[in-house]
């Protein structure tokens, strides 16, 4: 509302009124203009004070959210920088997630896969090859640091590579063998190996009638068939471990066993008494006698009967120098929890040829770590560390009740994952620290992590390619991987 | 046009009078405000600490054998209490850990014989014998000078080897009663043993060699043959020095002895340090059973002879004995080892226990049922129940396991 005001007096007329209120209205000025100052200068220096003085909250390590939120337990922040784990589920599908839980992405699709978990691990008809060659662990497939190479062994019991983002896969033995073991391969899959099988005669009837194997190059050409199985195969492929045909003919076949249920042998000379070194540059070297196979086996069995002792399991140390073998008594009966100690595990010093006994009873799994130091389980249950010059520790005593199938080393070798229903982290250096959640799938690898973009090429190794695929068997890929490269 | 109502004369057109003091806290507040908000904005901020890394709490200790409470209420079900020693006192246990009991105070006992039907008990206890009696007393057994290296005996009859020193040979084995009385001299050296259903005993004989690696800065004496015979008869050899060397190596000596319960099986342990040792099975005739070769670099610790329901099992404890494990005291040797049950019905031998139990394993016992075998090692007791399938568990159990007997001291 506007004020009416009388006409302003001339200027020797001072309005009482005006002049009493200007100095008010002067204050009403400067009064704001002070204060709004003041308040500047005093809201700035206290609030820079706080602000300066302020320490903000550290950065917290990550949060556990996903598949892991709420159902793992122990410090799984510790497993951040531990690399890529690969699973498989009932359906054939890959998948890989980092070893925290985190970022986990379907890699692909194979029906092979699917059919890995509704194959028996032992088919009536691998019973007779049982004696030729047994899987240190029992995965069921193997996938490459890539996360696209798949190697496994077909419905049809034939060893196979597989590429999951074109769904091919190609056979490693001729048709009409079997694998007894999943291919071996090189660390960046440059070269792959299988050993196969035929048996003498139908289902159940007869033994192994043929044992041999076949080191395949990146191209799918052959480098070497050799008679015998072959159990591994050095990460750079300069060597792989293979049957020693010349101690084979010195232990004579095998006879079949008195007891009932015993694995028919049928008087097979292709089982495997001693090993040798198959060298890429070319030549053998023996690195394991069947009379030092029958030495070792003697401190759990003094009394074995030398004909039915076999090489089942050999894994090559992170050195190349020293074995992991596995010696089965081929006449021991089919009841190894309630009768005589049928298998032994054995470290071989190549160099030497002699076989160390590790006596335990029921030996189970076992594996290499990249520093060099091993681990294996035993019948009661127990999972036990083995490094150079100490003493064994122990990692868990679960293994029986978690249904542990694999053991494996992280690929900086400072984690061991006992893998089962639930999947268990154990710190090599320090067992106290364990982690734990359920199992996401069939373990299938555990790689180095991938490259900041996810390409699939930072691994340890670039696979420069496969054997060539003979087409596609029905896989298809389901989810192109994030940056997964190739065609 | 409109009109005002009312006097225009009257109306106060003087100007409004200005709120000072609520401008000045106005202004204030928007000052502060204003300040404040700018100064949030242009103060900079210290730099953020290293992220924190969430370290999980120390645990307690490392991974250990469960227990596996059905098993062990089946031993402590057929089995008697362990006779352990803890804390320098001898104290007796049931397996599963309850009705513990102190049998005797400043004890350490490395042996024990009993306990008998009166309830007394004899152990070896830093080269002594000691009886222990039901209330705890304790008597020394034995002539005063004389030190003991190995113990042995059936009811309340003991057989002693001596530790040889000064002008005391090394068979100079005893006979004693642990009611007292008169001892009688036995050409029988360490070690000793007393079958526990017969009237056997059988110890080391000559000719004694010392022996470098097995005790530290100093050479041991042993035995090179096996002699057994009757408590107070005449002992006969069972095993010769050239036979134990063609079977056992060039230098071996005999480590331990053990008798089957019958009498009519021994087992003698030996070896050379730096060698392979074997366990040589052998009939009371000197017949030889049986050949165990142990693992390379692992030495006995212990044997013990079980019979169950008349299953005849021999238990051969091997330790790694490798470098700087060759003279460690075995409660402090930091290496593993494994139990071996060797069968003498069939004759097939199976691993009871192995690995990580057995680091640092400084006692070993069958039970009296034959049953089950005890371990002790500073992680804990481990029992081995071997029926038909092995089952092992931990027991709520600590102390370095003695015995096993039947039947409790009263």
């Amino acid at each position: 509302m506007k004020a009416l005001r009388r006409s302003r007096p001339g200027p020797s007329a001072v309005d009482p009124l005006a002049e009493r209120g200007r100095g008010r209205r002067k204050l009403a000025l400067l009064v704001p203009v002070l204060t709004v100052t003041c308040g500047l200068v005093a809201g700035g220096v206290a609030v820079g004070r706080v602000v300066a003085g302020s320490r903000p909250a550290p950065a917290r390590g990550p949060v556990v959210d996903g598949p892991l939120a709420g159902r793992a337990s122990g410090p799984v922040e510790q497993l951040r920088d531990s690399g890529v784990l690969f699973f498989t589920d009932q359906q054939g599908r890959a998948f890989r997630q980092a070893a925290d839980g985190r970022d986990r992405r379907p890699l692909g699709q194979l029906k092979e896969l699917g059919g890995q978990s509704a194959r028996p691990f032992l088919d009536q008809l691998d019973i007779a090859a049982s004696l030729l060659a047994v899987p240190a662990d029992r995965r069921r497939a193997e996938l490459a640091p890539d996360g696209n190479l798949v190697y496994l062994v077909q419905p049809d019991g034939a060893a196979a590579v597989g590429r999951l983002q074109d769904g091919s896969v190609r056979r490693l033995v001729p048709a009409g063998w079997r694998s007894p073991t999943l291919p071996r391969h090189t660390s960046d899959g440059a070269v792959v190996g299988a050993c196969g099988y035929r048996l003498a005669g139908r289902q159940g009837s007869a033994g192994v009638k043929v044992a041999r194997s076949w080191i395949l190059d990146h191209a799918g050409a052959g480098l070497a068939t050799l008679p015998g199985c072959l159990y591994d195969l050095a990460d750079d492929g300069s060597v792989a471990l293979v049957t020693d045909p010349a101690q084979g003919r010195v232990a004579g076949p095998v006879p079949d066993a008195e007891y009932q249920g015993s694995p028919l042998v049928g008087g097979s000379d292709q089982l495997t008494r001693g090993l040798r070194l198959w060298r890429r540059a070319g030549g053998f070297r023996p690195v394991l006698s069947f009379a030092e196979v029958t030495r070792a086996f003697r401190a759990v069995q003094p009394e074995v009967d030398p004909r039915g002792l076999v090489v089942v399991t050999a894994s090559l140390g992170p050195d190349r120098r020293r074995a992991l073998v596995r010696i089965v008594d081929a006449l021991a009966g089919d009841k190894p929890r309630t009768g005589r100690e049928a298998e032994v595990l054995a470290l071989v010093d190549l160099a030497s040829g002699r076989a160390e006994p590790i006596p335990q009873h029921l030996p189970g799994l076992e594996a290499w770590l990249p520093t060099g130091g091993y681990v294996y389980t035993g019948g009661a249950g127990l999972a036990t560390y083995v490094a150079r010059e100490r003493p064994p520790a122990l990692l868990t005593a679960t293994v029986a009740q978690e249904g542990t199938y694999v053991v494996a080393a992280s690929p900086d070798g400072a984690w061991l994952l006992l893998g089962g229903s639930v999947w268990r982290f154990v710190r090599v250096d320090d067992p106290a620290v364990q982690v734990t959640y359920p199992a996401p799938g069939r373990f299938a690898g555990w790689a180095p992590a991938l490259g900041p973009e996810g390409s699939g090429r930072g691994g340890p190794g670039d696979p420069k390619g496969v054997p060539r695929s003979v087409g596609s068997q029905g896989g298809a890929p389901v989810d192109r991987p994030e940056g997964a490269s190739g065609p | 046009m409109g009109r005002l109502l009312g006097d225009p004369e009257v109306w106060d057109d003087s100007p409004s009078r200005p709120r000072v003091v609520v401008r000045g806290l106005v202004g204030l507040a928007a000052g502060l405000a204003a300040g404040g908000l700018v100064a949030f904005a242009v103060v900079p901020r210290p730099a953020a600490p290293p992220p924190e890394v969430a370290v999980p709490p120390p645990p307690a200790e490392g991974p250990r054998v469960r227990v596996e409470r059905q098993t062990l209420d089946n031993v402590s079900l057929s089995a008697g209490p362990l006779l352990v020693v803890r804390s320098g006192r001898l104290e007796q246990v049931k397996p599963d850990g309850t009705d513990r009991r102190v049998v005797a105070q400043n004890v350490r006992a490395s042996a024990a014989v009993g306990p008998s039907r009166d309830g007394t008990l004899v152990v070896l206890d830093s080269g002594v014998i000691v009886r222990v009696d039901r209330d705890g007393a304790t008597t020394r057994l034995g002539p005063a000078n004389y030190l003991a290296a190995g113990l042995a005996g059936r009811d309340e009859r003991l057989l002693a080897c001596a530790e040889p020193g000064g002008s005391r040979r090394p068979d100079s084995g005893l006979l004693l009663s642990a009611a007292g009385g008169r001892n009688r001299p036995v050409k029988l050296g360490c070690p000793v043993a007393w079958a526990s259903g017969a009237e056997v005993i059988a110890g080391a004989g000559g000719p004694w060699a010392a022996v470098n690696g097995i005790e530290r800065d100093r050479a041991v004496q042993r035995g090179t043959s096996v002699l057994v015979g009757r408590p107070g008869g005449r002992s006969l050899v069972l095993l010769g020095a050239h036979e134990l060397r063609a079977a056992a190596g060039r230098r071996a000596t005999v480590e331990a002895v053990a008798l089957a319960p019958d009498g009519k099986l021994a087992a003698v342990a030996a070896g050379s340090p730096g060698r392979p040792w074997v366990v040589l099975v052998l009939r009371a005739d000197g017949r030889r059973v049986a050949r165990i070769p142990l693992a390379a670099g692992h030495r006995p610790a212990w044997m013990g002879w079980s019979d169950r329901q008349g299953t005849v099992t021999l238990a051969v404890a091997a330790v790694d004995r490798r470098g700087d494990l060759a003279t460690a005291p075995l409660a402090s040797r930091q290496g593993g080892g494994y139990v071996l049950a060797w069968d003498a019905g069939t004759r097939t031998a199976r691993v009871l226990a192995a690995g990580p139990p057995m680091v640092a394993a400084d006692g070993f016992a069958w039970s009296s049922d034959g049953e089950s075998v005890g371990i002790s090692s500073p992680g804990g007791v481990l029992l081995v129940l071997q029926i038909d399938v092995v089952y092992t568990t931990a027991a709520p159990v600590t102390g370095t396991l003695v015995a096993w007997p039947g039947e409790a001291v009263p």
